[in-house]
């Protein structure tokens, strides 16, 4: 090559490069928290490859915290700085966010949205407060009973379908079936998903809800009653021996890993467990071996289960908010949606990404996602009950949070009755002004 | 011309200071030196204890809650938040839960300091008395205490978990399988796992501490006690205890504060649970704050720790031979 082609050759190379950073320096740089794309899962590569491949925006590659506890605290300290732009967070902290005015309604941005026929009502309604919309729907999930379809057949058991049926089932597998325990209830201290598994089985017994969120402040909906039966779920399942009692305090990996390690014959869950698949020959042969059917319903109750819509919400401080708007656009987009979802295994919250032919066509595309995933039984074993799904009321859930799981410890660790204990949850909640 | 007034002016004020210092004696001129080298760390030391300080103070005496969290310092916040004078502390003096967390903190910290200390004793006579084939132990004795606490955690969490964990197998192997439990989610072990987990963890400061203290006591002390006709006992008790008084003090007043202000090893652990029962006033501060969103009474707590922490901070001072 000629000096003079070389030299050309870098001005042109210096030309394009500056206009590049000319470009880029007018788009402004946006934030994102997402909790997917820091915490390890086995498609968490792919997921943050697409993305930082098709993204028409200037996104900064830190994805913050991993963990929404440590995403709710720091969005709370640092959220009026305008940092970060987008978060995906849980229903119940977008309802705190939204109290301390950190959230931005999207009513404006989602009257125009080309997309927004492609999502239910039903989950749009989960993340409104006071008839306005603060968060796309991202994901959501009923939560159903899972069971080893091989072990009721070895043993010649029904699935569960009451409450007692549901004690006396676990109880019997506990008894018989060797290495293997009946079922399991999460019971940490402060981890949501005990509530969540709480509010499943109350929504039964009152599918209005824990809370009035009409009213202000929020009015308590459920009676003490209602809440002595959910305990006595709780105690009965103990001291029947449905659940180990070595398993009191068990946080949500005990749940998720122990049931796909083998441990548990039964468990309620959310479509999320079968992200475990890929960890090894184990963990797919029982999701292979795996039922799906609603959670058994109290006597006198109607069935109904915990329904969690993830939202993904805009910054009300955020510099940028018509950047910030794509950029919740493109997350919740049918293509990002289609692949996050298809690799973990978990149900979109857009139609389009839920579309089977979609579905399909993605797995021959990509060799990175389980062929399983064709068959469909999987998702439509939770689709098929996403009617009887409840969502939490719009309040802040913190302090429900808290007494609830206290009112579940003071029972399984037999410091007070199912009855003592929900006097006692009962004029706690009735007590907060939400 | 402006230029070189300036330059003047300056150099002319460095010869007053210079004239000022001369004037002084040797012990007010170190004092002075002192003095300005503390200069640049003031402001830092300002912003990152003094100010955190006083809002926890202020904080206290509010209703303060997640929201006025959002807004940071400045008129909003007080705007938002009402005083309420002693309220929060009133609330705490009458609430059993505070006396409750009170007793287990100052519990955990009189066990736990007192069995590292022990234990690390022994552990230094071990090191002192220099047994064969125990020269390796001093390199790796502390691999404990530089082990990050969350794998600290996730090693014990190993150990006692329910069915795969080697503490129930060892007990199943030798034929103890009903001794065999969930040992965090236990109302009886879950505590004193948490003091075997700071005791694991701090025992080898102790060691090498106590270890370095031996080393230096003069060797004549113990031959002259031989001519004498001491015993093991005799010389333990009144040559190498006097001898370590002074780094036993310090070890045992710096672990005190370490302990009583720990948070992670519970947080991590337990989270305070099994219903309240390894709960600490450190992870009680960030319950209030973050699970009951009580920020004021947080807040309040958080002082009476810090006075607490001011009384061990006073004794280290004291021990240490600085102003109290």
């Amino acid at each position: 090559m000629s000096t003079k082609k070389l030299l050309t050759s870098m001005l042109v190379l210096l030309i394009a490069l500056t206009f590049t950073a000319t470009l880029q320096a007018e788009s402004p740089e946006l934030n994102l928290w997402q909790h997917e794309f820091v915490i390890d899962w086995q498609g968490r590569e792919a997921v943050v490859d697409f993305f930082e491949e098709n993204t028409q925006l200037n996104v900064d590659e830190d994805y913050g915290p991993a963990g929404f506890d440590s995403i709710e605290e720091q969005f709370i300290i640092q959220g009026r700085t305008g940092y970060p732009d987008v978060l995906e967070g849980t229903p119940e902290q977008m309802f705190t966010y939204q109290e301390a005015g950190l959230v931005h309604s999207l009513d404006e941005f989602w009257q125009d949205y080309e997309d927004k026929d492609q999502y239910p009502e039903s989950l749009l309604e989960a993340l409104e407060i006071d008839g306005e919309l603060y968060g796309l729907p991202y994901s959501h999930n009923v939560r159903m009973l899972l069971y080893r379809e091989s072990v009721f057949e070895e043993h010649d058991l029904d699935v569960p379908e009451t409450w007692d049926e549901f004690v006396e089932t676990a109880a019997y597998i506990s008894e018989n079936v060797e290495d293997m325990q009946g079922f399991i209830f999460t019971s940490e201290a402060d981890e949501v998903r005990v509530m969540q598994e709480f509010l499943t089985f109350y929504y039964q017994l009152n599918n209005e809800g824990l809370f009035d969120d009409e009213s202000d402040p929020a009015r308590l909906l459920a009676s003490e009653e209602e809440l002595a039966e959910v305990l006595k779920l709780y105690d009965d399942m103990y001291t029947e021996g449905g659940v180990d009692i070595d398993e009191r305090g068990s946080d949500w990996m005990r749940t998720d890993y122990g049931y796909t390690g083998g441990d548990f014959a039964m468990v309620t869950v959310g479509p999320w467990v079968w992200g475990h698949r890929a960890e090894d020959d184990e963990a797919s042969d029982v999701l292979d071996d795996t039922g799906i059917t609603h959670p058994p319903v109290h006597e006198e109750g109607e069935a109904a289960t915990f329904m969690e819509v993830a939202p993904m919400m805009m910054n009300a401080h955020s510099e940028h908010p018509e950047e910030s708007w794509e950029l919740l656009k493109e997350v919740t987009s049918k293509d990002f949606q289609l692949l996050i979802n298809t690799l973990s295994g978990a149900q979109a919250a857009r139609e389009d990404a839920m579309e089977q032919d979609a579905i399909n066509q993605l797995i021959e595309e990509r060799d990175d996602i389980d062929e399983e995933m064709a068959g469909d039984w999987w998702l439509a074993g939770f689709s098929e009950y996403a009617d009887i799904g409840v969502a939490p009321s719009a309040v802040s859930w913190d302090r429900p949070e808290d007494y609830i799981i206290d009112a579940i410890q003071e029972v399984i660790y037999e410091q007070q009755t199912p009855t003592e204990a929900a006097e006692e949850l009962y004029r706690n909640l009735d007590n907060l002004d939400l | 011309m402006s230029g070189n007034k300036k330059k003047d002016s300056f150099f002319s004020r460095i010869n007053i200071f210079s004239s000022f210092l001369q004037k002084r004696t040797l012990t007010e001129k170190k004092k002075i030196t002192g003095w300005l080298m503390l200069l640049p760390v003031i402001p830092a030391f300002l912003i990152v204890i003094i100010f955190p300080a006083l809002m926890g103070i202020i904080n206290s005496f509010t209703d303060a809650d997640i929201v006025a969290m959002t807004v940071g310092i400045g008129a909003e916040f007080f705007d938002i938040v009402d005083f309420i004078g002693f309220s929060n502390y009133m609330d705490l003096f009458t609430d059993g839960d505070f006396w409750e967390v009170t007793l287990r903190s100052f519990a955990l910290v009189g066990i736990a300091v007192m069995l590292q200390y022990v234990l690390g004793l022994i552990l230094a006579l071990l090191l002192d008395e220099g047994l064969k084939g125990f020269g390796w132990f001093k390199n790796v004795i502390m691999l404990p205490w530089v082990v990050p606490v969350a794998s600290m955690v996730v090693i014990f969490n190993w150990m006692t978990a329910p069915n795969y964990g080697v503490v129930n197998m060892l007990l199943e192997t030798i034929g103890l399988e009903h001794l065999t439990t969930n040992w965090f989610g236990s109302l009886a072990f879950a505590f004193p796992i948490i003091i075997i987990m700071h005791v694991w963890r701090n025992m080898p400061f102790y060691a090498l501490t106590l270890y370095a203290g031996l080393s230096s006591i003069p060797q004549n002390q113990y031959e002259a006690a031989e001519v004498d006709g001491a015993t093991a006992w005799q010389k333990f008790r009144h040559i190498t205890l006097p001898n370590l008084k002074y780094p036993s003090m310090v070890v045992i007043v710096l672990h005190v504060l370490w302990t009583f202000n720990n948070f992670d090893i519970i947080y991590l652990s337990t989270g305070g649970g099994p219903v309240g029962t390894t709960e600490v006033m450190a992870t009680e501060v960030y319950d209030m704050a973050w699970n009951l969103n009580l920020m004021g009474r947080a807040a309040a707590l958080g002082v009476i720790m810090m006075l607490i922490m001011m009384i061990f901070s006073g004794m280290y001072l004291k021990l240490v031979g600085g102003d109290v």
